[in-house]
């Protein structure tokens, strides 16, 4: 249940960003950018979210990532821990992503599993549901 | 927790600062900051308390800034 006005506004992501509609253009541009980047391979941007989803409990999809080596490898187990356990995620993780990414896709992947983090915070704390963001 | 920079500056001869290393993602970083503009310098919460939660915030994750 949320503790938003439902009478006033349906409890989803994209409805409660929408109260503030400058930040949440600014919030869609931003989060655009990732899948925009030349830099990283969008299935590998595709993996980290749905990584991330997991951590938070809200997908299920469970598929068998164990087979996965390189770059597909790496961004897994970055962001698996960045959502609980940043600090874990290791100098020499940072540096193979580098190896395989180069600075501006490491740049980009690490930033994009931290904001994938972000918005299922968000919707926790506003105790939304739906919505990608 | 690393005690070293993991990711160069974009910038040559620069320190490896929030900014510069983000530089190496020019246009995602541009668009970032236009959000972090948006939030930060507009809205209805008070700047002193954006602030405080910032470095709360901070002091929480272990973060440097």
């Amino acid at each position: 249940m949320s503790w938003l006005d439902t009478s006033l506004i349906n409890p989803d992501f994209e409805d409660v960003l929408t109260l503030r509609p400058e930040l949440k253009a600014g919030f869609d541009s931003f989060m655009a950018s990732f899948a925009q980047s030349s830099d990283v391979p969008s299935h590998i941007l595709a993996l980290c979210r749905e990584q991330v989803a997991i951590k938070h409990s809200e997908s299920i999809a469970g598929e068998d990532t164990g087979a996965l080596v390189g770059a597909e490898a790496l961004a897994l187990a970055v962001a698996e821990k960045i959502s609980y356990d940043h600090h874990a995620i290791s100098d020499e993780e940072v540096s193979a992503l580098v190896d395989e990414l180069g600075e501006g896709g490491a740049v980009t992947l690490l930033t994009a599993s931290a904001f994938y983090d972000v918005i299922h915070r968000l919707k926790q704390v506003w105790a939304t549901r739906e919505g990608e963001g | 927790m690393s005690t070293r920079p993991r990711i160069s500056s974009a910038l040559p001869d620069q320190e490896p600062t929030f900014a510069n290393v983000t530089a190496h993602a020019p246009d995602m970083i541009a668009r970032f900051f236009t959000l972090y503009t948006e939030l930060w310098q507009k809205g209805i919460v008070p700047p002193e308390l954006k602030e405080l939660t910032r470095i709360r915030n901070a002091r929480i994750t272990d973060c440097g800034y």
